[in-house]
């Protein structure tokens, strides 16, 4: 799978956003993610990634064991697929 | 408000973090205001590039934060869709052997630190009088319809995109001194820059900014983008054209207080450094000067679109009765700050008005 192209992390302050930006506003969509996200996004966007690549940058970064990792992963992922944000 | 917005303004030109003192303590409806004055000054993208910077505790709230960021994400891609149309217009005018000048647009961007958040509206090229005779035969060719202007412009669409041809760079009215200016521009040349695109020379280029700002205050009105474009510009060619002859020039075109009342404005409300600018050598106090200007800019915003008296619709005549009606309006200003252009322009409107 692939971030979905021409998508851009912005840094806010401390936040993460995402834009899907269309031509006017009614159909331009913003999403905030949480450091985590934001970190997994940058690691991975513009490249062919797996679940276990994501597991994997997870457990090198944070303390948490691989079933968690896995678990928080495919709760993202599945959120990202349903907002377009990857392919 | 005024100070928080010219603020993040000054701010986000600079590249720099805004002053958190004037944002810590603002709430829901002051951070909508500066939103919409954002909007309404076409300086969105650059408003947001200074809030960025903000800690977050002086940031505005999420839901408008989230509004901000999508409308600077729109701009950017708008910018780069514009950037690409000029570019693609460039070529295929420079396959049929013309070769414009790109006037304002895509060519000022280029000094601001992130040039992609300046907002783009038209493409505005400029073509040298032997070029300009072959301008309507080539648009036809490339499938557009030419459409013909008072002022001698020609316009057509490109891509979605309003591109204006002029055969005059620089829109000063004196005549004599349209004499002078065009042996000026034709002993300048045109420049290039470092990825090719065409631009005018250092000095036509301060010079086209400075009337540009000009002829809308007096006339419909003005925002603040295009005092950013001036104040960038002063920034960056700076040294790159000789100060004393331009002083000359803007002294013999009857521009000295002109641009003695837009660097106090520069230097007053966008923290423009003086040494920047260039200096016609007026040595008056233009405060109150500037102070009218600021009045020009907040009352209509871009190009005085925002105004309660500009007219909605696409009447031409109605709108050509509202430019003129505006310029008697602001004529004592405009008499006092530049009079033979300000006496130039209006006869040059009225000419326009009767003319269609």
């Amino acid at each position: 799978m692939r971030t979905k192209d021409n998508l851009k992390l912005r840094g806010v302050g401390s936040r993460f956003m995402i834009v899907d930006a269309a031509d006017d506003a009614a159909h331009t969509n913003v999403f905030t993610l949480n450091n985590s996200a934001a970190y997994l996004w940058q690691s991975v966007a513009g490249r062919d990634f797996s679940e276990e690549d994501m597991a994997r940058l997870l457990t090198e970064r944070y303390d948490v064991d691989e079933a968690t990792a896995f678990a928080d992963v495919r709760a993202m992922l599945a959120i990202w697929r349903e907002n377009g944000l990857i392919r | 408000m005024v100070d928080n917005f010219l603020e993040l303004v000054r701010a986000g030109i600079a590249g720099e973090a805004p002053r958190t003192e004037l944002f810590s303590g603002l709430g829901p409806q002051e951070w909508r205001l500066l939103y919409e004055m954002s909007r309404k000054q076409t300086v969105t993208g650059i408003c947001y590039s200074a809030i960025s910077r903000l800690p977050d505790a002086a940031m505005p709230p999420i839901d408008l934060l989230m509004r901000w960021v999508a409308s600077t994400e729109r701009i950017e891609k708008a910018s780069r869709r514009g950037a690409e149309a000029t570019r693609s217009l460039l070529e295929l005018f420079g396959e049929r052997g013309l070769h414009p000048v790109v006037q304002k647009g895509l060519a000022v961007a280029r000094f601001y630190p992130e040039p992609s958040l300046r907002e783009q509206g038209d493409i505005d090229l400029w073509f040298d009088s032997g070029d300009f005779t072959r301008v309507e035969e080539v648009i036809t060719a490339l499938g557009g319809k030419p459409e013909r202007h008072a002022d001698g412009a020609i316009s057509f669409v490109f891509n979605g995109y309003e591109v204006e041809c002029h055969s005059t760079l620089i829109g000063l009215r004196t005549p004599a001194t349209r004499h002078a200016l065009r042996d000026e521009i034709a002993a300048r040349g045109r420049h290039h820059t470092a990825d090719g695109l065409p631009v005018p020379a250092p000095e036509m280029e301060m010079l086209l900014y400075t009337v540009h700002i000009m002829k809308h205050a007096f006339g419909v009105g003005i925002g603040i983008r295009q005092f950013c474009d001036y104040v960038l510009a002063a920034r960056h060619l700076k040294g790159k054209y000789n100060a004393e002859q331009f002083a000359t020039s803007l002294r013999r075109y009857g521009l000295a207080r002109w641009t003695a009342t837009l660097n106090r404005f520069a230097t007053e409300y966008m923290g423009a450094d003086p040494a920047d600018l260039p200096d016609a050598g007026y040595l008056k106090d233009a405060a109150a000067g500037a102070a009218r200007l600021l009045r020009i800019v907040e009352e209509g915003g871009n190009f005085g679109q925002f105004a309660a008296a500009t007219p909605s619709g696409g009447n031409s005549f109605i709108h050509k009765i509202h430019t003129f009606s505006t310029f008697l309006r602001r004529s004592r200003f405009s008499l006092s700050i530049a009079p033979r252009e300000a006496f130039w322009m209006a006869a040059s409107l009225l000419r326009g008005s009767l003319r269609n």
